[in-house]
């Protein structure tokens, strides 16, 4: 079977332009709506997020990217924004600052 | 046992035959068998007793016909060379005149006594001993009858490389069912990665695929891939294989090949058939080529199947190919003949501190390279840096990377590096003649075919060898150094290459050791399937029905590997076209007042022959699979087992016999 040594699962040398994503992303979190459910936390699949350790006024931790990772760690699946129940994260487009994920 | 034995009046009545081989001088020169043949004759129970310069000669078997008719014998001991020789001839001259073979025993007076000593009176008392055990053996043998048992028709093979494949495809154009087993997406092993092959650089590709595609259009052949051999009960001719078959989530028969799934997926990963160079989605296609043609969804790498999460390719799928519910499946097979195909993996470069390694800092392993000069690979075929995508200047090749080093890692040659290396070398030469190529080398070992000649061309083409073990590979700046020696001029230096090919061992791959449990195949001290005899049964392991071929047994090339599956196949082909398989019937017996249910027995058997009868709380031989090698009946503790022929009491007899004679 052919199986990938530890050491050559992070780096991939050539990456065709089909695969390269053409737009950017960013998460846009409003931290004042989050009531620290965590479902974003616990839910994104690439554990990309963290609670923060900032209080917003509600008096909850709202979430934050991890230090260590970025928006491409993120899979752009956009499944917290259709968890959190507060409408308080969306996956946006970073040109299109107007709303939701299209 | 047989009618014979029951009619038979006690021991004392057998009529013994003894016949004393000279083989020529090999036993008549330290053994005076003349003499032997008289003093014989007093044994109890002997009737008649005779010499023959070669027993085994046509004259010879004749004489003893005779005499077994003339004397009227019920048994004869033959004292000759060892029974591995010549015990089925005599059997069988003295089946042809009605005694039962089981009823022929072989006093090894050449073996045993001839050849190892050259005292002619002692070796003489020693041989007459020898003759003496096996004449008190022989009046408490019984008349047995083999064992037969019918013979599942069909084979399995398991792992599907070009060594499978080959065995594959031999059985099933023989006419035998086959099922081809295999733990990967798609069938086709390292050799689909390859390429071109050496010495002729024909594409690898292209002449592996016609040979895939066979297989998936052949009505003898059954196909199950994505799965793995997780358990094999029974016995050879009657094998029942436990298969588990990990779901694909892709149905086969609906894709269609459009892509659609691949476009949408939204995570990335390297892709193994690339070496990790190139990507793939969580949905994809192995290879262009892979059979069977479908799509599969990596379920480790997938953001998960629940259609909330993601369900972007079940979504594009228009074919409705794609079924987030599929589920582990359990495969029973029953087979007659199993065949082992399963391969190799590279040496994890890692283990070796002193040597960088990594796309990131330019030195890669041979497979990868192979995908950088495929033109089907990530770069299309031009050998670029994995770092920064320049053309490399100077590239480095380095053999025996883990390979001939019994101090630190595997301590045999890997066969095929010196030829590859010299293939790589050569294609990179062929593509840019300006880049400057060096092989780092312990020795060059390319014997095979046209090996020799071709490593000749990649050195007329300026390709510099240099005889010579690096010391270390490391980066600064862009560049990776290599600090080395050469051994030919005691000189030391030091390159600065763009790029670093590395050639590691070749290991038996990566579940060899769980595949040795399941089907209880030796392996070797470096974890490589062992075969029964290194000569002559490469491709039989000690296991009855069980047979190996290819890189799963030792580092071998191409050419190799496909007449070991095809050797593989005939061997499994001449077990299936019995209709019946015969047992010898020296086997185990429970006396079942006597077996107290411990289980003793069951835990030693080396061959699984014992199981449980819970109900009437005994062991149970399975006659079929017992060897006859007698473990378990002198550890019963409650003497409930006794071998065939080999019981308690003969081996007493035998054994009084011995010490008396010593003795005088």
């Amino acid at each position: 079977m052919l199986r990938l040594h530890m050491t050559l699962r992070k780096i991939i040398s050539f990456i065709p332009p089909e695969y390269k994503e053409q737009e950017k992303w960013h998460l846009k979190i409003i931290t004042d709506r989050c009531k620290g459910c965590l479902f974003c936390i616990n839910f994104c699949p690439t554990e990309l997020l963290e609670s923060s350790p900032e209080i917003n006024s509600k008096g909850y931790h709202p979430p934050k990217i991890k230090d260590d990772m970025d928006m491409d760690d993120c899979a752009k699946c956009g499944f917290c924004e259709l968890i959190c129940p507060e409408f308080s994260i969306f996956l946006e487009k970073e040109e299109d600052t107007t709303g939701a994920k299209k | 046992m047989s009618q014979k034995k029951k009619t038979r009046e006690p021991e004392e009545a057998k009529r013994l035959g003894v016949f004393v081989c000279h083989c020529g001088k090999n036993i008549a020169a330290t053994v005076d068998v003349e003499n032997i043949a008289k003093e014989a004759t007093n044994l109890h129970g002997v009737v008649h007793a005779a010499e023959s310069h070669y027993l085994c000669s046509e004259p010879g078997q004749k004489a003893l016909q005779d005499d077994i008719k003339y004397h009227r014998l019920d048994g004869i001991i033959c004292a000759c060379c060892s029974p591995t020789l010549h015990e089925e001839t005599f059997r069988k001259a003295a089946a042809d005149v009605g005694i039962n073979k089981y009823e022929v025993e072989i006093a090894n007076i050449r073996e045993k006594c001839s050849w190892v000593h050259s005292d002619k009176e002692k070796a003489t008392v020693k041989a007459m001993k020898i003759i003496e055990t096996k004449v008190e053996k022989a009046l408490l043998n019984e008349a047995l009858t083999p064992i037969s048992v019918d013979v599942n028709r069909n084979a399995m093979v398991v792992g599907a490389g070009i060594t499978g494949i080959q065995a594959a495809l031999d059985l099933a154009n023989s006419g035998y069912h086959v099922y081809l087993v295999e733990q990967s997406p798609t069938i086709g092993g390292h050799m689909a990665q390859l390429t071109s092959t050496f010495p002729t650089l024909d594409c690898s590709q292209c002449i592996l695929s016609p040979k895939m595609s066979e297989i998936a259009h052949h009505d003898n052949v059954e196909l199950i891939t994505n799965a793995k051999l997780t358990s094999v009960t029974g016995f050879v001719g009657n094998f029942k294989a436990q298969i588990t078959k990990k779901p694909k989530f892709v149905i086969e028969e609906l894709c269609n090949l459009c892509d659609d799934c691949v476009e949408v997926c939204p995570v990335i990963v390297p892709n193994e058939f690339e070496g990790g160079l190139g990507p793939r989605k969580a949905i994809y296609l192995p290879f262009p080529q892979a059979v069977p043609s479908a799509y599969i969804l990596d379920i480790e790498n997938c953001l998960g199947i629940h259609p909330l999460v993601c369900s972007k390719c079940r979504d594009a799928c228009e074919q409705k190919a794609i079924n987030y519910d599929m589920k582990e499946e359990i495969v029973e097979l029953n087979v007659g003949a199993i065949v082992i195909a399963t391969g190799y993996d590279l040496y994890d470069i890692s283990k070796i501190s002193e040597y960088d390694f990594g796309p990131e800092v330019d030195v890669i392993d041979g497979l990868q390279f192979e995908r950088l000069l495929n033109s089907a690979g990530p770069t299309g075929g031009a050998v670029l840096r994995p770092s920064d995508h320049k053309k490399p200047e100077t590239v480095v090749f380095v053999q025996c990377v883990g390979s001939r080093d019994p101090e630190h890692h595997m301590a045999y040659c890997s066969k095929i590096c010196c030829t590859y290396t010299g293939k790589h070398a050569l294609l990179l030469k062929d593509q840019e003649p300006e880049t400057e190529v060096y092989v780092f080398y312990i020795d060059i070992r390319a014997a095979g075919r046209g090996y020799e000649e071709f490593i000749d061309r990649a050195q007329e083409m300026g390709v510099i060898y240099i005889r010579g073990k690096p010391s270390k590979i490391f980066r600064e700046g862009d560049k990776t150094i290599i600090w080395a020696a050469n051994t030919l001029t005691g000189e030391r230096l030091e390159v600065e290459a763009d790029l670093v090919v590395l050639a590691p061992a070749m290991i038996p791959s990566f579940d060899t050791k769980i595949l040795s449990g399941v089907t209880k195949c030796n392996l070797d001290e470096y974890g490589f399937f062992k075969e029964a005899h290194v000569k002559l049964k490469p491709v039989e392991s000690l296991v009855q029905g069980l047979f190996v071929a290819g890189t799963a047994l030792s580092p071998k090339d191409i050419p190799e590997c496909v007449a070991q599956g095809s050797a593989a196949a005939s061997k499994a082909m001449a077990l299936l076209s019995k209709p019946q398989l015969y047992h010898d019937p020296i086997v185990a017996i429970v006396n079942e007042k006597a077996c107290s249910g411990c289980k003793v027995c069951q835990s030693l058997c080396p061959y699984g022959a014992i199981s449980f009868d819970s109900v009437k709380n005994i062991s149970v031989v399975k006659e079929i699979l017992c060897q006859g090698c007698g473990t378990c009946a002198s550890a019963c503790p409650s003497l409930a087992l006794t071998l065939k022929n080999q019981t308690d009491k003969q081996i007493e007899n035998m054994i009084r016999i011995a010490l008396k004679t010593e003795a005088k």
